[in-house]
């Protein structure tokens, strides 16, 4: 296993070199003049080459992504150019919004899913199964942003005075808020050691669990509802059918005959016997889907008013934000390693041959 | 292509296999055939013809050119973001109700507030309000004596109410009395400006000009007879008053006279044109257009009876320049430029007023119990209404929509014209179903586009790559690796940064992040294929490598591209979308459904359907290609089939 799992180490390291590469030259190759890009377009050349000095451009160009490489691994990203602060900063701001939608929506999509396809599997080539694939058929062909608009727009607007209503957009209610668990703590914390306190304090669901205020987990909780769902439903789909025509080929081998003959009971063999079984290619596809889910979080943040990464780097795309742009594309593509490295892992994990080959 | 295990060489290659016993039919015949048998791929074919079809008859399905804004066509009654109808049995056409209420009592005056949003009917004691679009009344407004006369401020928040001896102001947020001024003179009439900052109160031979700061009379224009008519200019400096044979332009901050305009019989009638350069006035038989600035009369127009009503027909935008006029039963138009007579209407019974629609198509001409509805243009009888009660006010909607209509107890709005846009009208007055519709274009186009590019790319790539072996391999499939590494969206996302936005751009970048999916599937594809007897057999028979790569590997590795590129149509098409509605795909006023979503995204609440039917739009096409993705898969490969 330790040496499956080196050798994944191994092979992750040029693709996070590449990554590297491709985040570095995504300033490079943006046309124009950095400098006057940057300093506007009557800079003279005299402020040009001071500018070009400071922040290395005139070095060549393999040393100014030595310095780039450097810089990244000393958790240097860079200054936002519209905000005026280190990128990490905002990260730790951020951050926490996007992994907690992604958290509940992941939730959603393997809690519902999961369930989903074995009723499906089981109930095969019923009205039931057949329903089931024709919704997730629609779930994968639905555009994210568009189903978070419809679902804000029925659940915010439609259902209003109903008890069925959910807060459309933010994350807590006006006027709510939560204490940061180190103050509740009575922590003394500030500066950078702040950083994975308030981190950790930004996720609004953990935070409040952490200082039990349960008013404040319900409330921050229904307001990640409908942007869960609305990320969630594409994994959802995907899962649901994964899990229906794995497990339906397991349902189909021998060893389930035999437990049946056994006398084991009908839940215990289709959960036991046959989930169990079918498991593994769910989680490769719970691991792949985390893209979607990345990009899904990208799209619905922005249509339900949370400022996470994906809004981030949306205001920044339109503000021409560069570093910022170039600095969360770069996180979230090492997290997604990081993910597939996870995932390959629990893959091996659950099936000994992988690790063997 | 043809199955390529029967060709020639390999026979001569295995000479004793001479017996191939294989059903005579193509394998694509064979594939379509068990496609066919499958439903959700017949579903997916259909939609998919459904929406080619609409693609290639765009011009001929769509009502409206896609980046037609339709008040420049000119369409009457269409606002921004106007709902469709869906009602049940059938929606409104010309001379059915749009809104429909009744008062406690008699209607004295109704009105339509500045922006036509609220409904407002006078009796007695009472102003009565409605919500023009939910139809629901919203409040009654009391006075302690009769009203006899209101107007609406031009941001709809007060309401100016004339009794007695008093100018009563209310609140209509606030729903109550705002303030009450002394009005001992009395007065019949009220009017706000444009800005609502002023407002002019008149009596017989009286009109008083009021501030809204000090909410006291600022000047007063004294009358030597009586008042036919009194109006503001555009942006509320002067004043227009008629009376005797005299129509009077008076400065409003100093009340004095700017100029006089002489006739020769006493004014009838006289009227601003909408921008106020102009003025219309009647007298005796004689119609006259004034300039308003150099206050000379730019045409006399004769007729052989009295004239009454004068009235505008204009939208400069257009170069329609229209006055209009009654005499009896008998309605007029005249062309103001030429003076030439355009249309003669026939009411039928004496008419007290003319009016015609903000953009001057339509025109209705009223009487005591008959209103008649006109088209403009070709002077036309459009529909009619007759009614028992008086009718005591009509008034264009400012959208030409509809006209109010009040009579006895009942307020109306009656529908003017038979259009209907069935998927509403969106954010910049275009109809949406034309958009819609052509929007499908563009779709199917940027899914075939990029699948296309990106199949193309990646097949080369990962042929080469799996036929080749050794350090080629190796770089083509590392670079792949950290493409995939990135969601492809973020990596969409990077590479339209970097072009630009732009729908090109958006589907270069796409097709880019689409290559290492394509390149992997050739690859393993290509890799199970060259190891086969019958590539072994064109190797040992020295055909060179690019023939059989092209001729014998790659067609045999085909089926899971074909499967592949079906599904990821979907993908990239779901993928642009996403990149148009975050800006960087295709630009405004493309007809694209993702960029028409992103538009109209924070209208969400109040304008649902301009997000529902482009969302549902791109949902059927993603639908419709992976229904027939997965139908392929099942088909081309018969294992999968359960």
């Amino acid at each position: 296993m330790a040496s499956y799992l080196a050798r994944r180490l191994t092979l992750a390291i040029p693709v996070l070199l590449g990554i590297l590469f491709v985040t570095f030259s995504l300033t490079r190759l943006l046309p124009g003049d950095p400098c006057r890009s940057a300093l506007g377009e009557k800079a003279t050349d005299e402020i040009c080459d001071a500018f070009n000095d400071r922040y290395g451009l005139n070095d060549p160009i393999y040393e100014q992504f030595r310095i780039y490489i450097s810089d990244v691994l000393h958790g240097n990203l860079g200054e936002s150019l519209k905000f005026g602060r280190p990128v990490t900063e905002l990260m730790v701001e951020r951050l926490p919004v996007t992994l907690e939608l992604s958290f509940f929506a992941m939730l959603f999509a393997v809690t519902v899913g999961i369930p989903l396809g074995v009723i499906s599997a089981y109930y095969h080539n019923s009205s039931i199964d057949v329903g089931t694939m024709i919704w997730a058929n629609i779930g994968v062909s639905m555009p994210v942003f568009w189903l978070g608009l419809m679902l804000s727009y029925v659940f915010g607007v439609v259902l209003k005075d109903t008890p069925f209503w959910l807060p459309p957009t933010g994350r807590l209610t006006a006027g709510q808020s939560i204490e940061p668990f180190y103050v509740a703590w009575g922590l003394n914390v500030d500066g950078d050691a702040l950083t994975l306190p308030g981190f950790i304090a930004n996720i609004n669901t953990l935070n409040a669990l952490l200082v039990r205020d349960w008013d404040g987990f319900v409330d921050a909780f229904k307001h990640m509802v409908l942007p869960a769902i609305a990320v969630g439903t594409i994994p959802l789909s995907i899962i649901a059918r994964m899990t229906r025509s794995s497990l339906l080929e397991v349902l189909g081998l021998n060893y389930i005959r035999t437990a049946r003959a056994k006398g084991v009971r009908e839940m215990g063999v289709v959960v036991k016997h046959g989930l169990r079984n079918a498991l593994l290619p769910v989680v490769t596809i719970i691991g792949l889907s985390l893209g979607s889910l990345l990009s899904g979080a990208v799209l619905t943040e922005t249509v339900f008013g949370l400022s996470g990464v994906g809004r981030i780097l949306y205001d920044s795309i339109t503000g021409r934000d560069y570093t910022v742009v170039q600095a969360f594309t770069l996180i979230i593509a090492v997290f997604f390693v990081f993910i597939n490295l996870i995932v390959d892992a629990l893959y091996a994990y659950l099936d000994p041959r992988i690790r063997l080959e | 292509m043809e199955s390529t295990d029967q060709s020639p060489e390999v026979q001569l290659a295995a000479a004793d296999a001479t017996v191939i016993s294989r059903p005579p039919k193509s394998l694509w015949r064979e594939t379509l055939e068990r496609l066919l048998r499958k439903p959700s791929a017949v579903v997916g074919l259909v939609i998919l013809g459904t929406l080619l079809f609409i693609a290639i008859f765009a011009p001929v399905l769509a009502t409206h050119d896609p980046l037609q804004v339709l008040l420049d066509v000119p369409e009457e009654g269409v606002g921004k973001r106007d709902k469709p109808c869906i009602h049940l049995f059938g929606c409104p056409g010309a001379g059915d109700s749009l809104f429909d209420a009744t008062a406690a009592s008699d209607i004295q005056m109704a009105a339509l507030s500045a922006t036509n949003s609220l409904i407002s009917a006078t009796s007695g004691n009472t102003i009565t309000i409605w919500n023009r679009g939910s139809g629901k009344k919203l409040m009654d407004l009391q006075a302690d004596q009769p009203i006899f006369a209101i107007d609406w401020s031009p941001n709809d928040q007060k309401i100016l109410g004339i009794t007695e001896d008093e100018v009563i102001v209310w609140d209509v947020n606030r729903r109550q009395i705002d303030r009450t001024l002394e009005n001992p003179g009395g007065a019949t009439l009220v009017k706000w400006n444009a800005d609502g900052t002023r407002f002019l109160t008149a009596s017989d031979r009286r009109v008083d000009l009021w501030d809204t700061l000090s909410w006291g009379v600022v000047s007063t224009i004294e009358l030597e007879s009586d008042l036919t008519e009194v109006a503001w200019n555009g942006n509320g400096t002067l004043v227009m008053t008629a009376a005797g044979r005299q129509v009077q332009l008076w400065n409003v901050f100093t009340g004095t006279a700017v100029t006089t305009l002489e006739h020769e019989n006493p004014v009838t009638s006289a009227r601003f044109n909408r921008g106020s350069t102009r003025i219309v006035t009647t007298a005796g038989t004689t119609l006259h257009v004034w300039n308003a600035a150099s206050f000379a009369e730019e045409r006399v127009i004769e007729y052989d009876q009295p004239l009454d009503n004068a009235a505008w027909s204009d939208d400069l935008s257009r170069g329609v320049e229209r006055v209009m006029a009654t005499s009896g039963n008998t309605g007029l138009m005249w062309s103001s430029r030429s003076g030439e007579l355009l249309h003669e209407f026939d009411h039928g019974a004496p008419i007290e007023q003319i009016a015609s629609s903000p953009l001057a198509t339509r025109i209705f001409t009223k009487s005591e119990q008959l209103l008649r509805v006109w088209d403009a243009t070709n002077g036309e009888h459009i529909l009619s209404q007759e009614t028992d009660g008086v009718l005591t006010s009509t008034a264009w909607q400012t959208n030409g929509g509809g006209i109010l209509v009040a009579d006895g107890d009942a307020v109306n709005i009656l529908k003017t014209s038979d259009r209907q846009y069935i998927m509403g009208i969106d954010g910049n007055v275009r109809d949406q179903f034309s958009r819609v519709i052509y929007g499908t274009r563009l779709s199917l186009l940027v899914g075939l586009t990029t699948v296309t590019l990106a199949v193309i790319v990646g097949t080369i790539s990962g042929a080469i790559a799996g036929f080749l072996g050794g350090w080629v391999d190796n770089v083509i499939m590392r670079i792949m690796d950290v493409m995939l590494a990135f969601p492809s969206l973020i990596l969409a996302i990077a590479v339209v940064t970097v072009l630009g936005p732009g729908l090109i751009n958006a589907l270069t970048a796409i097709s880019i992040v689409f290559i290492p999916a394509y390149a992997r599937v050739a690859r393993s594809g290509v890799l199970s294929v060259k190891e086969e007897d019958f590539v072994t057999a064109d190797r040992a028979l020295g055909v060179s490598q690019v023939r059989i790569l092209f001729r014998r590997v790659l067609p045999n590795a085909m089926a899971p591209l074909i499967v592949q590129a079906t599904l990821g149509i979907g993908t990239a098409i779901l993928d642009a979308a996403a990149l148009s509605f975050l800006g960087l795909g295709a630009q405004p006023p493309t007809p694209e459904w993702g960029a028409m979503l992103g538009a109209e995204r924070n209208q969400v609440f109040t304008a649902p359907h301009l997000v529902f039917y482009p969302g549902i739009a791109i949902m059927i096409t993603v639908l419709a290609f992976n229904l027939l993705g997965d139908g392929l898969r099942d088909a081309l490969d018969p294992r999968l089939d359960r």
